[in-house]
């Protein structure tokens, strides 16, 4: 039997990348996995399973060309500025405007650990000519993941900006007139159509605000028959109080428009998740540990009778579903939905909302973690 | 040679690269291993497989594999009929299966090649829709079918795990070859990308921003692009060395802050409208002299993504200015300020000569 093989990419941040050399998982995949793992616990004839015994986990890792871009820029920035300081009084540094001046900081301070950078910065170089590179890169290392494994035994798991990512690679790579003579770098959403699509705290309608790629309400990117979409099946997977998804939400009502309702019924799924567990509810932990989401995922990937074992019983499904709600006691989660409440009822959200929104709900977010887990 | 040509030279290399030698498969062998049931049909489908496989890079001709294809899905209609013929959903595997031999009447259309799977259905656990990903069925069906195990000799699951493998056989090694051409392909896009950053002016984060809004037609077309032909600056500082006779003796050649305010690059020579690298830039200087005003503002030229020359008004004191380019210098080319400022004194007499000249 054919291991499925899970695709992880990452969102914004730092994370470290995997090193096949010594079989060592990047930061993003070993979270994903031992949460998994983690979950796997929850039911009684599977705590002595691991889903690598029967799922293969890859990670397409783009954490480093964020930061290869933000430090040549800040080094050339610190140069700069060296050389300016260093000509000393023959150079009026002190008489160009003030916007110059601020232009010359800031590209010096690009390596800078600071959240802005190393996680914000990451989304302002993504909509710029360097998401190109980054599309490129997975487009690279998904053309190798395909070459070696059928299309169809495919799930991709996005998360945050990975989304982002995710979406608009697979809308430049696939072509409804895909031929294999041509110069062009493509696949057939028919031909090398993907198993499971798993947008997880999605945000690409935001991240097509500004370059705008391709419209997820319009490109491929969806469930559906022969060329008209990328893959079998989709999820997507949001937190009721994750600010990042409230924001140009991805929502998609079973209407027959964006895909036919038999197809919709068979292979969509919306998965709206709303128990809390930490104060990160936008956290891939959060999403992956609540049965409300794995559960569904193990199903795609058939996990239970690959690895030899039924799925659980209702009871047990509900017992599951208790123990994580649990997880936090009344009174913390009481805290943590009332700070992520107040935010969200003064963030601006729905279609009008813009980059200066998703900032303003980022640094929401931040603060309430910094606050309630410091 | 012909571009297609060499598509296939670096596909094939690509292929023999990823793996030692003595285990290199040859191109069109790349199958799953044999399922334990269906196994006629999965030997069918390696057979279409491969030829299937061969054509890959060059159009089929009309009519080209179609008796293969066609003679493959009848076999798979065969086998499935008797197979699921107890079962729940014996008609609607029916339906799959002729629904994927008119496919093959048509001829095989390397961009319309299905898979056939399942799915589980997610609101009724232990059920899962089957079928081609071009046609699947409306209804999930109970994989616990007891038809299966009188008719097939195993249970459902089992059953459809072989039939996924049997019939994904005739497209596998196409669908391979497709993954490595991609990633050929998008390595090359990345080369030229690499290129790009390797010998475009460097920039900053806004000229950056400027770029990617002026340049967004082509960022954003349904493909993966290389770099734009051209690069835009805003508010983009560098130091120069300015000479301006007008001032006091000896402090003629001085050093300076230009800031191009706004500018345009053709940064690669094959796209650039001239046949070399060259740029433009409405800039303004900053030097701090006695007699002259210190503010300056004109044009400055870049050639090669690397010397730019430039005249600026200096309230009617003519200012001649060059700049190697400071980001690239330091960052890239790993020389020294010092070693170009004892020649730059020649470059401004030929860059003040060759503009008089062209004057007259």
């Amino acid at each position: 039997m054919n291991k499925p093989v899970v695709v992880l990419v990452h969102g914004m941040g730092n994370h470290s990348a995997p090193k096949p050399s010594t079989q060592e998982r990047g930061s993003f995949g070993k979270e994903c996995i031992d949460t998994f793992n983690l979950a796997l616990q929850m039911y009684p004839s599977l705590q002595s399973s691991r889903i690598e015994d029967a799922v293969n986990f890859v990670e397409i890792h783009y954490n480093h060309l964020f930061d290869t871009f933000r430090k040549e820029m800040a080094e050339n920035g610190q140069k700069f500025e060296q050389l300016l300081k260093g000509a000393g009084a023959a150079t009026p540094l002190g008489s160009v405007p003030g916007l110059v001046q601020a232009v010359i900081e800031f590209e010096a301070s690009l390596d800078s650990d600071d959240l802005i950078y190393t996680h914000w910065l990451d989304v302002i170089l993504y909509k710029l000519y360097f998401g190109e590179v980054v599309r490129i890169h997975v487009a690279k290392k998904l053309g190798d993941i395909i070459s070696k494994n059928s299309s169809k035994d495919i799930h991709i798991l996005s998360h945050s900006l990975g989304t982002a990512v995710t979406h608009d690679t697979l809308s430049k790579i696939y072509n409804q007139s895909y031929a294999d003579d041509d110069e062009i770098a493509d696949l057939s959403p028919s031909t090398h159509k993907l198993a499971s699509v798993w947008q997880i705290a999605n945000v690409s309608r935001l991240a097509n605000s500004v370059l705008k790629i391709a419209d997820p309400y319009r490109s491929l990117v969806k469930p559906g028959a022969g060329k008209e979409g990328v893959t079998s099946t989709m999820m997507n997977i949001h937190h009721k109080l994750d600010p990042f998804t409230l924001i140009k939400k991805f929502s998609r009502p079973d209407n027959g428009k964006w895909i036919p309702k038999n197809t919709y019924r068979s292979s969509y799924l919306d998965i709206q998740t709303s128990a809390i567990t930490r104060a990160n509810t936008h956290s891939i932990k959060q999403y992956l540990h609540d049965p409300a989401v794995h559960l569904y995922l193990f199903n795609r990937l058939d996990l239970f009778r690959r690895l030899g074992q039924r799925m659980p019983t209702k009871k047990q499904r509900e017992d599951a579903a208790r123990a994580y709600r649990e997880i936090l006691p009344d009174n913390a989660k009481a805290a943590v939905e009332a700070k992520l409440k107040e935010k969200i009822a003064s963030m601006q959200t729905g279609n009008d909302a813009t980059f200066k929104d998703f900032y303003v709900a980022a640094k929401a977010l931040v603060g309430i973690i910094k606050r309630l887990e410091g | 040679m012909k571009i297609k040509t060499l598509w296939i030279l670096l596909l094939l290399a690509a292929s023999l690269g990823t793996q030692p030698l003595h285990a290199a498969q040859p191109l069109c062998e790349n199958f799953d291993p044999e399922p334990p049931h269906f196994k006629a049909l999965y030997q069918s489908g390696k057979e279409l497989g491969r030829a299937i496989c061969r054509t890959f890079g060059k159009q089929i001709e009309a009519g080209q594999l179609t008796a293969e294809f066609v003679a493959f899905a009848n076999k798979a209609g065969e086998s499935t009929a008797s197979a699921f013929a107890a079962t729940a959903f014996a008609q609607d595997m029916q339906v799959q299966m002729q629904n994927f031999t008119t496919l093959a009447n048509a001829g095989v259309d390397k961009s319309n090649l299905p898979s056939f799977e399942t799915i589980n259905d997610n609101n009724n656990l232990g059920a899962a829709f089957f079928g081609f990903t071009n046609s699947i069925t409306d209804d999930s069906f109970d994989l616990e079918d007891p038809g299966c195990q009188q008719s097939g000799g195993a249970s459902c699951a089992e059953l459809f795990e072989s039939l996924k493998i049997a019939i994904e056989q005739y497209k596998k090694p196409v669908d391979s070859l497709a993954g490595s051409d991609l990633s050929v392909k998008a390595g090359l896009l990345m080369q030229d990308w690499d290129r790009y950053f390797e010998i475009a002016r460097p920039q900053t984060l806004w000229d950056a921003l400027f770029t990617t809004v002026m340049e967004q037609d082509h960022l954003a077309e349904d493909r993966l692009v290389g770099p734009m032909d051209r690069q835009w600056f805003v508010v983009h500082p560098s130091i120069v060395i300015e000479n301006i006779s007008a001032a006091e003796d000896g402090d003629e050649l001085s050093e300076a802050l230009a800031i191009e305010w706004v500018g345009v690059n053709w940064w690669n020579a094959d796209t650039s409208p001239i046949g070399y690298p060259f740029g433009i830039s409405l800039t303004s200087v900053y030097s701090d002299r006695v007699e002259v005003e210190e503010v300056g503002h004109g044009l400055m030229l870049h050639f090669g993504n690397s010397i730019s020359l430039g005249w600026t008004d200096h309230d009617g004191d003519d200012g001649w200015l060059v700049t190697v380019d400071f980001l690239s210098l330091m960052a890239r080319k790993k020389q020294h300020w010092e070693s170009y400022k004892d020649n730059l004194e020649a470059i401004f007499e030929a860059e003040k000569q060759a503009i008089l000249d062209a004057g007259n």
